[in-house]
């Protein structure tokens, strides 16, 4: 790798300074000027509006208040309700997309016809976009009309006059359910491909030692593919925390609070009643919360090895 | 069940059936709201439901198309997709070289703080970003947009073309360089050319997220100038109770160009965002 020092003609200075030793960070600079104006100085705004008091509506200024607004955090019920549905979501969430992404994993790694076809047909809810995906289903799970729901009607499972979307202790399920459905085929990708990584022979090998499918799964295929699920819990926990679209647009947090989560409550904080400071103190809640699940969840998975 | 047998044992037809499940579960509500973009209102809302061929129209595609702002609003998006495309691929095939073909001091810093990026909560960016744009006057315009859409675009785009770049021996550089070519050049007319189908999945990803995002838009566009496509469906159904046929249909439409670009690129995509990550 060290060809750029073995040519080394005497070239213009500023030729030298692109192909000589600086040529990575030549290349690097415009991105991260980027980075750096949108992403590290936005954060660093965002942490220090968190300690100060920042209304829209009482004016443009804003008063440093400390930890003025953490304390007021846990003294405010939404926040109470909004942490609550956020957990309830994140664990819900990671569990069903974990576990229908692992067995459909499974299912695709087999080798069938048309698989590589049939991998992105699995992939697309994925990528289809969260308006099309929120109404969508929330036409299909509508109580008056909703397809889905005649059909469960029509087989005995009714979810009374309410429906789903106004029940309170449904909707959130409901906003789970369509989670589900866009965001399982993430964790089906990272599985596959790790699962396409273990050499086809190793099944033969523990055929022959007479290990049964479960036991192969278990004891082979399981530990193997650890490290991957523990990389695509990490992800998907993000994407279940940080973005709070399909809540937003199936919901709204609604009915009642019964489905506000922490980055909705945020939104709305920021957005409906421009307490910008105070909205900034949720975000670096959820922040911390992340970074801190990252970290325990790779210590407790023992991943933190190196390379 | 010990042995494996050349005939094709229950558990083979099991897993037909479970990947059957797998693709009809992706499929059917898309289908189903194709369905009924293509139907009438009455049909809709009338039950039991009659799956028929003989009533379907474009009635509703057309009726979109013609009497609302939608088409100004699928232009926003499609010029916001296609600059935050430009600049990401530009500044992250730049970064992603330099990180994959060169090992300096500092290397594994840059790309774990690309990596860190995606833990920052999109809520935490956003009030900064709408107060950072405001200042600038950006707020409701194509550029603010972009910029705010390559936050989360450029560390994807990085990680990825660096993952493509990557999979490319360096021995066809090096001779390009032997042969006299500078190391812009090498990458210029050796990788790049090389790289390109990994460029086009990269770009996809990257016009697709900002296609399909909704919550950056909502606050940082306000008027017809920049708005873009989700924020104006939202707004159709809380202002007006757009009619399902209506809705379905705009969903279909703002659809068709993720699907197109899935059908040309996809592959290629899900190879990159998997071994993108697994990596390092």
């Amino acid at each position: 790798m060290t060809f750029g020092t073995v040519v080394s003609a005497p070239v213009r200075k500023f030729k030298g300074i692109i192909e000589g030793k600086y040529f990575a960070w030549v290349l690097l600079v415009p991105s991260m000027v980027m980075v750096l104006a949108f992403i590290f100085y936005p954060v660093y705004r965002g942490i220090y509006l968190s300690f100060t008091r920042t209304v829209l509506l009482e004016g443009p200024g804003s008063t440093f208040i400390g930890l003025e607004n953490f304390r007021e955090m846990f003294k405010d019920p939404l926040f109470i309700i909004a942490t609550k549905n956020t957990l309830l979501f994140m664990v819900v969430g990671l569990i069903s997309q974990l576990a229908l992404g692992l067995a459909a994993a499974m299912l695709l790694s087999q080798e069938r016809k048309y698989i590589g076809l049939i991998r992105v047909i699995v992939v697309l809810p994925w990528f289809t976009p969260p308006v099309v995906t929120a109404y969508m289903w929330r036409f299909m799970m509508d109580a008056n009309s909703g397809v889905l729901i005649k059909m469960l009607e029509a087989i005995g499972i009714s979810f009374g006059p309410a429906g789903i979307w106004s029940n309170p202790d449904l909707a959130i399920y409901g906003v789970l359910f369509v989670d589900l459905w866009a965001s399982y085929p993430f964790f089906m990708l990272f599985l596959l491909a790790a699962i396409q990584g273990i050499p086809k022979d190793m099944r033969e090998s523990t055929a022959v030692d007479g290990a049964s499918s479960w036991q192969h799964f278990r004891f082979v295929i399981f530990p193997l593919i650890g490290p991957v699920i523990v990389v695509a819990s990490i992800l998907g926990v993000i994407h279940l925390i940080n973005s709070p679209t399909l809540v937003l647009l199936m919901t709204n947090g609604g009915p009642g609070d019964s489905t506000l989560v922490l980055p909705l409550y945020a939104f709305r904080q920021a957005f409906q009643l421009y307490n910008f400071g105070y909205a900034s103190s949720i975000s670096v809640m959820v922040l911390i919360a992340i970074a801190g699940f990252a970290m325990v969840y790779i210590r407790f998975a023992r991943f933190g090895k190196e390379d | 069940m010990a042995t494996k047998s050349k005939r094709k044992p229950i558990s083979y037809h099991l897993v037909n059936i479970g990947i059957a499940i797998l693709v009809l579960f992706a499929l059917l509500p898309l289908v189903w709201t194709l369905y009924t973009s293509l139907r009438s209102n009455l049909a809709i809302t009338k039950f039991p439901t009659k799956i028929s061929f003989s009533e379907l129209s474009f009635k509703a595609y057309i009726d979109v198309w013609r009497d609302t702002n939608f088409p100004t609003l699928m232009k926003n998006s499609l010029i916001v997709s296609s600059m935050t495309v430009v600049i990401s691929l530009a500044l992250g095939t730049l970064a992603g070289y330099a990180l994959s073909r060169s090992k300096f001091r500092g290397r594994q810093g840059v790309l774990l703080t690309y990596l860190a990026i995606r833990l920052v909560p999109g809520v935490l960016l956003l009030v900064p970003l709408y107060i950072f744009m405001s200042t600038l006057g950006l707020l409701d315009s194509y550029i603010g947009l972009t910029l705010a859409y390559t936050t989360f675009t450029l560390p994807a785009t990085i990680w990825l073309m660096k993952g493509f770049f990557d999979s490319l021996p360096p021995d066809l550089e090096n001779a390009a360089r032997i042969d006299g070519c500078s190391r812009l050049g090498a990458m210029w007319r050796i990788s790049l050319p090389l790289v390109l189908p990994g460029l086009a999945a990269t770009g996809t990803l990257t016009a697709i997220t900002a296609w399909n995002d909704v919550l950056f838009a909502i606050m940082l566009t306000s008027s017809e100038r920049s708005r873009t496509w989700p924020v104006g469906l939202k707004e159709m159904i809380g202002e007006f109770q757009l009619p399902w046929e209506a809705l379905t249909a705009t969903a279909i439409l703002s659809l068709l160009p993720v699907v197109i670009g899935f059908a040309l690129v996809g592959r290629k995509m899900v190879a990159g965002i998997t071994a993108g990550s697994l990596k390092d």
